[in-house]
């Protein structure tokens, strides 16, 4: 099928191109985020974007006297940007108007054979190396210190997928690619539910909605942007150096509007005595919250003089509610 | 404090107005916008913009310019005929649509007040940028 190739050659090659004009490696570097971001590139190109309740449809792309782009409020929010980067591309590559439904996240973007028409692959191809190009991917790995090794653990993978932004099953795919990880390794890795990995990082505590992610936080994730949604969950897991009296302190968490729902300490090392303990501290927000805190681990009696600490900076908005895209609401407010 | 007081308790709801009302609140409500943002634009409080959508209180023309541009429609949206009634597809819509046979109609429904709010938002611009 040469035709499916040089479609896909052309969506891979546009994505790239458009990271390229708007600065998009530069902003992710600079802003210490690990997403990209496809709505403001939308914004970016001129259209129209907005979130509406759509029934079969995740997306369409409406071309006319105003550019436009329609993506559902009723999906999670990793749907809502593979919807948002597909119809990216269908108004980056000039497309004719497209409807698209969820054959979207099925079809695989990287497959020569199928029958999905040109622009429709364009588009897939467009959309998957939009959200994951190969220089991101590799920038996630270093910042988190992960192996290739490692991500053929679904739970590396799954924290992976938070930190991209991008389905479970749709970073599996995305990291054979990038051959992180082999065929084989993937296709044992999309066998596993992403529900069953929640679940392990959440011991005992049993979330009200399985739809919500359970991020797992260290100390790499000093100073990045956490990206989710309203009720996330976050495992906060730390050395506590309890020893020489260091505790890691919470309450800054919760004065932000978050709940903690579990506090446990784990023996790193049972047979030192006065050694270091991990702390896990399991934190569930509570509403759609943005801004940072500081956790600080310090002696009670010297609060002031932290051994260590950790910035934690989140934005938990998503998904989308509906109406138009909330900076471009903004937007039109302040200039009424 | 506000016109609508002066002489009258709470005066009933014209039919005229009251077709502002629903098309003021329909095309606040499409765009995201809660009541008390709006309010503030107007610098009117929330219960008096409650008031104008339930067709009870009187838009003057100035608020309804405001209310426009915010919403992002032009004028004759709201005061012209009845603008869902021809909102049937827009050319480019209606070729997609014939394509995707098995559009539900919520579906339908929502690809028609997009592309309509998409050729009310070309227009809204256009006079803005004329002026």
């Amino acid at each position: 099928m040469v035709d499916n190739r040089a479609a896909i050659l052309t969506g891979a090659k546009a994505a790239h191109t458009l990271h390229r004009d708007l600065g998009i490696r530069e902003q992710i570097e600079r802003g210490n985020a690990s997403r990209i971001d496809v709505f403001s590139a939308i914004s970016k190109l001129g259209a129209t974007l907005m979130f509406q309740p759509l029934d079969k449809l995740l997306g369409a792309y409406l071309p006319s006297e105003e550019l436009g782009v329609l993506i559902t409020t009723r999906r999670q929010l990793p749907v809502q940007r593979f919807t948002g980067a597909h119809e990216l591309g269908h108004l980056y590559m000039r497309h004719e108007p497209s409807l698209d439904d969820d054959n979207i996240l099925r079809r695989s973007p990287f497959s020569t054979t199928g029958t999905a028409d040109r622009q429709e692959r364009e588009a897939d191809a467009f959309a998957s190396m939009f959200l994951a190009p190969a220089w991101l991917v590799a920038l996630m790995l270093q910042r988190q210190g992960w192996s290739a090794r490692q991500l053929a653990d679904p739970a590396y993978m799954y924290q992976a997928s938070l930190r991209l932004g991008t389905s479970y099953r749709a970073t599996c795919y995305a990291l054979e690619r990038h051959k992180v990880i082999s065929r084989a390794q993937r296709e044992r890795l999309i066998d596993v539910e992403p529900k069953q990995i929640k679940q392990e990082f959440l011991g005992d505590y049993k979330p009200p909605d399985w739809h919500v992610d359970v991020w797992l936080l260290t100390e790499r994730d000093e100073g990045s942007l956490i990206e989710g949604g309203r009720n996330d969950l976050f495992v906060v897991k730390l050395r506590e150096n309890s020893g020489a009296g260091y505790l890691w302190n919470f309450d800054q968490l919760r004065d932000a509007g978050f709940a903690l729902v579990d506090d446990d300490r784990e023996d790193t090392a049972p047979d030192a005595i006065g050694g270091a303990l991990t702390r896990k501290v399991t934190a569930r927000s509570e509403d759609r919250l943005q801004g940072e805190v500081t956790l600080r681990e310090s002696r009670p009696w010297a609060a002031d003089v932290p051994l260590h600490q950790l910035l934690l900076r989140y934005d938990l908005r998503g998904p989308e509610s509906p109406g138009m895209w909330e900076p471009e609401l903004r937007r039109v407010l302040q200039a009424a | 404090m506000t016109n609508d007081r002066v002489g009258f308790s709470q005066p009933p709801a014209e039919p005229d107005r009251q077709v502002l009302g629903e098309r003021l609140k329909e095309a606040r409500e499409y765009v995201g916008l809660k009541q008390d943002d709006v309010a503030k634009v107007l610098a009117i409080p929330r219960s008096a913009l409650s008031n104008i959508e339930a067709g009870t209180r009187k838009v003057d023309a100035i608020e309804l310019a405001r209310l426009a541009k915010l919403y992002q429609r032009p004028l004759a949206w709201f005061t012209g005929e009845d603008p869902n009634a021809t909102t049937e597809f827009a050319k480019e819509v209606a070729h997609v649509a014939r394509a995707a046979a098995t559009l539900s109609q919520q579906d339908r429904q929502e690809l028609a007040r997009f592309a309509d709010f998409l050729k009310s938002r070309a227009k809204a611009k256009a006079t803005s940028d004329g002026r």
